[in-house]
């Protein structure tokens, strides 16, 4: 048995310090005791003397223990860091001695752990971690579902009521969110904050924790206000005197503008000249989610209103919903049924329009969005991961036939099992540690990369965190492939067939079935780095359509702003407001023109509403949802919309109670077939919260609004924007580079009022690229798997044909010395390889036409089963196959016979 | 005459120059060769024995005594030879010099 295995049983037997202590004085003392009896000492005096000559018997032996189990200690310890320092170093050398392979190893299993560890991160920041409210899970929105019309709405406020007490599993709060609130404490520089209008119960409801101060209590939304819609349509012009409402700052708010003052508990601030009494300062974790993003309230003020008095046909919002304990989602939307059957009975129009209400998990419903383009990069990283195994696995296989006679023969000549195998696994150990490294280290980097590229509308990307769990995890599946793989040859060891070993000739022999082995790694590639291959065509060809897409509008040479909510100081200042900003506008230098509009076109909000005609004033089931767009006159000529017929808005006709509208061609379509739209009527629900007859006037393009190819709801234009308070987009054409035209808008709107606040300054290309985002993002990642996965296919191809051609280096010999040719040579290698991909195409392709189904919702303007894409894929990826066989083949072919037949 | 603090070492050392001893041997080796005039206790020859292997000045081993008994043997390592030979060199220039110092007769100025 060797050294080590020695060591392995030492502790079993080896006599203990204390014993050896023992015996070593007890024979002093004999011999000490026998020399004074010898002297003529009695026995008893002798023994006495002896005691004497040592000193203290006691201290000195615990001293000898004390020595010597200290010493021992430090002798084993020395002697198992030499044994790991020596398998390191001899492992090192090895590594060393295959650089080549090894460096590959390394860099396959670090993409492979970098890539899956960046995606899970991001997976488990959007998709699995909870929300930051306590007891997430039992968290949802309530909303009606107009099914006929296919939108989803928030419930008006006026049968709130209703909800609450007829679901009663469920505690429901409303939260209200504006932006860009002009905030005006004495002595601080103004700024514009994110006001919440919530009801008082939100913090409990959320289960959000209040750092500082009180919760709001119910008195707090005493009513002493009248009832206000979300809709825009009820702007009130604000009279200087507003009762005084109870407000809780947002952490990050209080921190910034207060310095964490807790004096600021009692203290009055002014949002849009509403002052507000502060009460408390929430916890860090207090953000709201809506369909738009993440948002965090510097100020969340209680509403003072009773539902109970409120318009049943509002606009509505969505409700903020717990379910109480023990109350299933079944139960709750059991309970939401009910309470939809007895509104659709009581208020014809919900009938007609089939309002359901409905309860949706919120963290389910906020991701509902990206997930399956998150679902897509996860099936893409795994099957990445697999393929990387797989190469590994195989590069692996190689070294293992490389160094198999070696192994042999030190177990021949008396190499112990045991040390040959942690040899083995120290290597591997050592490999994948490495790889380790080098993975973290990648995904580190990767993670704000993924997040920079990612588009706006994840929500949670904000604070993505490389995953200890996902680390582990990839690290697991690496650690454990290179360590199978690795000490897989000590099974040669294991099973001694050493003299049949010795005996072969040919160089990698016992081998024969990881050579089978390696031929289905090499197909696994083949076919999964294929799927990604597809995977990356139908992106590029999403991407292309998107590009091409016909927008309706010209976004090039458009500047776009918001001005922040505005408090006039009467209703003339409010009619005249818009107009003058107008004014100013086109007054600018380098402005060929300029209007508003509620909402930006691929902006991410896109107000619908009822649109019918006049046989919908009978049959109210006709009428369909249609994209409401309050615009100034001059809109499509500013954005360039082609006019299809009639006309466009005059000027004029920017005021209140005009009933024109201009339509795009798809309501036209819709509403009246081939016949001409000019001059016939529609049925609308605006401004007004009752339908009214409206004139078309004209007909225009249809303008992509929420994407850029698909169906997407026709359009209505009104020429209302005039009644809103400014705070819909600015729209500004110039010529050349809008964002040049920057300082003179900023100029401009400053010379209309110096206390303007101008948010969100972007170029409307900055919005088509954002609609492009999801689709960037997700082509970038495939394609970057799909790249790395053919080069690894291609590898592991490599690989198996290289040590084909070593395997039969006697046989083509052989075969040249009968006569073959080069190109005889050539053939037979490379119809090797292409056997072997064609092998792994044909799965690939069968694997594909089963999974880029869900890449559905990826994909625009093309099939997820797109033949051209698949015939492409397959040509592109057969060069790649050719490439790969090329070079051993040549190898092959390059031979000489004589050397070759004199190998083994 | 008692031992002079931090000696006990070079003489055990010393003691083992001619093959290996148990603690015993060393400590008569000890007596007689100083013909008595030495007094150490055992205890602390063994303490500095112990010691000394620690060092990896000595090495231990069981073995059997010439009359028969397990005994534990000390031997000198190299570096515990090459310590020897330092000590010894120190010991005499030191003994050398104070001589020196203690047979001038000449009166200092």
């Amino acid at each position: 048995m060797s050294d080590s295995g020695w060591r392995l049983f030492r502790p079993f037997w080896r006599p203990r310090v204390r014993d050896e202590v023992d015996d070593e004085m007890a024979f002093h003392f004999a011999m000490r005791i026998d020399q004074f009896v010898a002297d003529g000492m009695t026995r008893a005096d002798a023994e006495r003397h002896a005691r004497e000559q040592f000193g203290d018997v006691g201290e000195v032996r615990a001293t000898l223990v004390g020595i010597d189990t200290f010493r021992r200690r430090r002798m084993d310890l020395r002697d198992k860091l030499d044994a790991i320092l020596m398998d390191v170093r001899f492992a090192a050398r090895s590594l060393r001695a295959h650089w080549g392979i090894s460096l590959t190893i390394i860099g396959t299993l670090a993409m492979a752990i970098g890539a899956t560890t960046a995606i899970f991160s991001v997976v488990n920041a959007v998709l699995i971690r909870p929300l930051p409210y306590g007891d997430a899970e039992r968290l949802g929105f309530v909303f009606l579902d107009f099914r006929i019309r296919g939108v989803q709405a928030g419930v008006p406020l006026g049968d709130i009521p209703d909800v609450r007490s007829g679901a009663p599993g469920l505690d429901i709060a409303t939260a209200e969110i504006s932006l860009y609130q002009p905030f005006d404490p004495p002595g601080v520089t103004p700024r514009a904050v994110t006001s919440a209008l919530v009801t008082a119960n939100i913090f409990d409801v959320l289960q959000v924790p209040i750092v500082l101060g009180r919760n709001f209590v119910a008195d707090d939304a005493k009513l002493n206000a009248p009832p206000r819609g979300p809709s825009f349509d009820t702007i009130a012009v604000v009279t200087p005197s507003r009762p005084t409402q109870i407000g809780i700052l947002g952490y990050d708010f209080w921190q910034q503008q207060f310095h964490g003052d807790s004096s600021v508990i009692g203290k009055t601030i002014g949002v849009s000249m509403v002052p507000i009494q502060i009460v408390g300062v929430a916890s860090p974790s207090a953000v709201l989610f809506t369909k738009n993003g993440q948002r965090t309230p510097d100020v969340w003020r209680v509403w003072r209103t009773d539902f109970t008095r409120a318009s049943k046909l509002s606009g509505g919002l969505t409700l903020i919903a717990r379910r109480k304990p023990r109350v299933s989602i079944d139960a709750v939307q059991r309970q939401l049924d009910q309470i939809g059957a007895g509104l659709r009975s009581r208020l014809p129009l919900l009938r007609s329009a089939g309002a359901y209400p409905r309860f949706d998990p919120m963290q389910a419903y906020l991701v509902r969005g990206v997930r399956p383009a998150i679902i897509a990069l996860m099936g893409a990283v795994v099957f990445l991961l697999l393929i990387a195994c797989a190469n590994v696995a195989s590069l692996l296989l190689v070294r293992a036939a490389q160094r198999e006679r070696e192994l042999v023969v030190r177990s021949a000549i008396g190499g112990s099992p045991w040390r040959i195998l942690r040899q083995l696994l120290v290597e591997s150990v050592l490999l994948s540690s490495i790889a380790a490294v080098v993975g973290v280290t990648l995904a580190a980097f990767a993670v704000p990369l993924l997040v920079r590229l990612a588009p706006s509308d994840v929500p949670r990307l904000t604070d993505v965190s490389i995953d200890r769990t996902v680390l582990l995890f990839a690290l697991a599946i690496a650690g454990a492939v290179s360590i199978v793989a690795g000490t897989a040859p000590a099974i040669r060891v294991w099973k001694p067939r050493i003299a049949a070993v010795l005996r072969t000739s040919t160089r990698i022999t016992a081998f024969g079935a990881p050579t089978r082995l390696r031929n289905t790694m090499a197909v696994t590639e083949v076919a999964l780095s294929f799927v990604l291959l597809i995977g990356c065509g139908l992106m590029v060809r999403t991407f292309v359509a998107l590009t091409r897409a016909d927008l309706g509008f010209e976004p090039s040479g458009v500047l776009t702003f918001r001005l922040t909510n505005r408090i006039f100081r009467g209703p003339a200042d409010f009619a005249s407001f818009v107009p003058r900003i107008h004014d100013a506008l086109v007054a600018a230098p380098g402005v060929i023109s300029a209007t508003m509009s509620m909402a930006l076109p691929l902006g991410g909000s896109n107000p619908s509403g009822p649109l019918g005609t006049t046989a919908a004033r009978t049959d109210s089931t006709l009428f369909r949802e249609a994209s409401y767009r309050y615009v100034l006159p001059d809109y499509f000529e500013t954005m360039r919309i082609p006019l299809l017929a009639g006309r466009t808005f005059r000027n004029e006709e920017d005021v209140p109670g005009q009933r024109v509208v201009v339509i795009d061609d798809e309501t036209a379509r819709r509403s009246f077939g081939h016949e001409s739209a000019i001059g016939k009527t529609l049925v609308a629900r605006v401004p007004t919260a009752t339908y009214q007859e409206l004139t078309v006037i004209g007909v225009v393009k249809h303008e992509r609004h929420t994407s850029l190819v698909g169906s997407e709801m026709p359009a209505i234009y009104f020429p209302e924007a005039v009644v809103t308070n400014g705070g819909g987009a600015w729209i500004v054409r110039t010529t050349g580079d809008p964002m040049a035209l920057v300082p003179s808008v900023r100029a401009a709107i400053a010379r209309v009022n110096p206390e303007l606040f101008i948010e969100e300054i972007r170029p409307m290309t900055s919005y088509v690229d954002g609609a492009m985002a999801p689709t960037r993002f997700a082509l970038t990642l495939i394609g970057l798997f799909s790249v790395i996965a053919v080069f690894l296919a291609a590898v592991g191809l490599y690989g198996v044909l290289s040590s084909v051609v070593r395997l039969r280096t006697a046989e083509i010999g052989i075969r040249m010395a009968f006569g073959a040719d080069r190109a005889n040579i050539f053939s037979l290698i490379i119809v090797h390889g292409f056997r072997l991909a064609a092998v792994g195409l044909g799965v690939g392709v069968v694997l594909a036409l089963a999974t880029t189904r869900v890449m559905t919702s990826l994909l625009a303007g093309v099939q997820p089963t797109d033949p051209i894409t698949f015939a492409t894929m397959s040509v592109l990826f057969l060069c790649v196959v050719a490439a790969a066989c090329w070079v051993p083949a040549h190898r092959a072919s390059a031979l000489d016979p004589m050397i070759a037949l004199r190998e083994d | 005459m008692e031992m002079i603090l931090g000696t006990l070492d070079v003489l055990i050392l010393r003691g083992l120059t001619w093959g290996p001893k148990h603690g015993y041997a060393v400590a008569r080796w000890i007596e007689e060769s100083s013909r008595g005039s030495l007094t150490v206790l055992d205890g602390a020859l063994y303490t500095s024995l112990h010691r000394m292997e620690d060092r990896g000045w000595i090495a231990a081993e069981w073995g059997v005594s010439p009359l028969g008994r397990r005994a534990k043997f000390y031997r000198l390592t190299p570096p515990g030879r090459k310590q020897l030979q330092n000590e010894t060199k120190e010991w005499t220039d030191y003994v050398a010099a104070i001589g020196r110092v203690l047979r001038t007769t000449a009166e200092p100025g």
